[in-house]
């Protein structure tokens, strides 16, 4: 039992440890990216937030992975209503087609989005990016929402209707509300997913509309310089928040719907 | 609470050219009647239920409330209760709101719902749950909830599918005399679909038995468990003999393997096929020689007030209920004088003959 742990406690440490590589160097002074730091410095991060050339990108990176979301979630949610509520002929081919992108090697993808984006004039815009993202964010999105929908108790609907609620009216006070928790899970998914995306970013986005991780790259590649690691932090706590602030949300309302029983006990 | 009346004509239900899941049911329920569809799994009670609530359309036939038809209007504007097994409360709304769903639906001010949610709430005795989550509560709770929240609204009828099926034998039972009191309370027409023929008999006005998508009978509980008129009924409702003779004409039927029996029964042509229904509690053990027939004990089976006999008549299995004390010491192997009045005989005739 104990062996199992310290194992457990080592493979942990094996995920985290270009963590501990890259977040100490981001506060190094040295000159290039080198590691043990010599000593402390904030210089990384000055030029990270004051560089043009680092805030286009960090702009960018928001915008498309905001625009991805919504556009993820406008197609991700009716295509789980259509899969899960009815049967129609092609459903599972249609469902193996969502996942697809999910299958594909990103690089295959991504070759194919610079051929077929080229001569549809989709390369170095904004909406090249976000479609390419979309499709690959739609994957895990259906998932999640599919699998919400599947456990979703179809009485519910029907309770609401006799109640007096027509069927939109359903869908906002009854449907909506019990499978926001997933919709909202299968909207951070597709935000990361895109906020993270390197391999489709290197080769359709322009200089203009480039990620911060596509800028990352070119920078590493280019001159290894070590504001590079400011933004990996960056990138990493980014992420990191967007995983823990739900998981908060959660663990602060069960404490206050765990306190309901005790007042009613008074 | 204003009751109404549910007329059901000719209704069919059919999903594909196989047998109808509904076929052809028709039937009247009176303002303020408490009617139990009963039935095995597959009969048609829910399907004709969900048809009722406007969730599933029928294929042909009529359904109407206090004479108006209701085909065209959608389910949020018939106004009828429904209450469902797995309670189908909102998990993400407070018992009160839950409660209020409807009255919010209708406009209700404020104040007026307010009201009208503690006075549902009482009626089921939970008002001082009306702030918990529906997941707070014991399943017993739950339903109570969705009872509430189905009368609430005044509605036309309410509609219960199997809803104590997911509680325990306690709770049912007492959900049962729950369900009674405010049936008379309110003097709102409900209709009880269930398997269990024991809740049926006990809370019912009228039931009608389904099998195969058909009503085989539509009778008072005592109706149904003296006079079944198909052999169905009788081995659906009630513990029973059930043994295939022929009418010999003059009350006398002759039953294979034991003889001519008499029962005081219907007048039928000799020659046709009929069952007889002796229900295991009408049967006498007699000590003297009054005995009309005598039972082989195959087994007995001791339910501590009383004791069942099980064994063989000729060739029919049959079962006798004996009061405890005068089962003291059967067993297997005995043989036992029985006796039966003549009229404690049903004759149900066969529908092949």
């Amino acid at each position: 039992m104990r062996s199992l742990k310290l194992l457990a406690i080592l493979i942990a440490l094996f995920i985290a440890i270009p963590l501990f590589i890259v977040v100490p160097m981001s506060f190094s002074a040295n000159a290039s990216l080198e590691f043990p730091p010599s000593a402390f410095w904030l210089g990384n991060y000055q030029h990270f937030f004051t560089d043009i050339n680092w805030m286009q990108p960090l702009f960018n990176s928001l915008y498309i992975g905001v625009a991805t979301t919504v556009l993820t979630l406008m197609l991700a949610i009716p295509a789980s209503f259509a899969l899960v509520r009815h049967y129609f002929v092609g459903r599972t081919a249609l469902n193996l087609l969502l996942m697809l992108p999910m299958i594909v090697p990103q690089i295959v993808m991504a070759l194919g989005y610079y051929m077929y984006f080229g001569s549809l004039g989709l390369t170095q815009s904004y909406s090249g990016i976000i479609i390419a993202h979309t499709c690959l964010g739609i994957p895990v999105a259906t998932l999640i929402i599919t699998a919400a929908l599947k456990s979703f108790d179809t009485n519910l609907e029907r309770a609401a209707s006799s109640l007096g609620a027509p069927m939109l009216t359903t869908f906002r006070l009854v449907t909506f509300p019990v499978l926001r928790p997933a919709i909202l899970v299968a909207a951070l998914f597709s935000f990361i997913q895109s906020f993270d995306e390197t391999v489709i970013s290197v080769f359709i986005s322009g200089r203009d509309t480039a990620t911060l991780p596509r800028q990352m790259f070119n920078s590493f590649r280019m001159e290894a310089d070590p504001v590079i690691s400011a933004a990996s932090s960056f990138l990493f706590i980014m992420v990191l928040a967007c995983m823990l602030v739900p998981l908060a949300a959660r663990l602060t309302r069960r404490a206050t719907r765990g306190s309901i029983p005790a007042q009613a006990a008074h | 609470m204003p009751a109404r009346s549910l007329t059901l004509h000719n209704v069919v239900k059919r999903y594909d050219n196989l047998q109808p899941a509904v076929d052809n049911v028709s039937m009247q329920i009176e303002p303020g009647e408490f009617v139990s569809f009963l039935g095995p799994s597959g009969s048609g009670k829910t399907t004709t239920l969900m048809m009722i609530a406007g969730f599933q359309q029928p294929t042909s036939g009529d359904i109407r409330i206090a004479g108006r038809t209701i085909d065209q209007v959608p389910p949020h504007a018939r106004n009828i209760g429904v209450v469902f097994q797995n309670y189908a409360l909102f998990p993400h709304m407070s018992v009160a709101d839950n409660v209020g769903f409807p009255l919010r639906m209708r406009g209700v001010a404020k104040a007026e719902k307010t009201r009208m949610v503690g006075a549902a709430l009482e009626m089921v005795g939970l008002a001082h749950l009306a702030a918990r989550q529906p997941a707070e509560l014991s399943g017993g709770q739950q339903q109570r909830v969705a009872l509430a929240r189905a009368l609430v609204f005044e509605p036309d009828l309410i509609l219960l599918d199997e809803p104590l099926g997911a509680l325990d034998k306690n709770m049912r039972e007492h959900m049962q005399v729950e369900l009674k009191r405010i049936h008379k309370e309110l003097g709102v027409t409900m209709i009880y679909v269930t398997h269990d023929q024991t809740e049926a008999m006990t809370m019912s006005d009228r039931i009608a038995v389904f099998n195969h998508g058909r009503i085989e009978q539509i009778a008072e509980p005592q109706e149904m468990y003296l006079r079944p008129a198909t052999r169905f009924v009788a081995s659906f409702v009630g513990d029973n003999n059930l043994l295939a003779a022929t009418c010999m004409g003059n009350g006398q039927y002759r039953v294979e393997g034991i003889g001519d029996l008499q029962a005081a029964d219907l007048a039928l042509p000799a020659g046709a096929i009929v069952d007889l229904l002796l229900r295991p509690e009408m049967i006498r053990v007699t000590g003297d020689d009054t005995s009309n027939a005598m039972l082989q004990v195959e087994a007995a089976v001791n339910y501590g007030d009383s004791v069942l006999a099980i064994g063989k008549l000729g060739n029919a299995p049959v079962r006798v209920r004996i009061p405890g004390p005068q089962a003291r010491g059967l067993q297997a192997g005995q043989r036992l004088p029985l006796h039966w009045q003549a009229n404690d005989i049903h004759v149900i005739p066969s529908l092949h003959a």
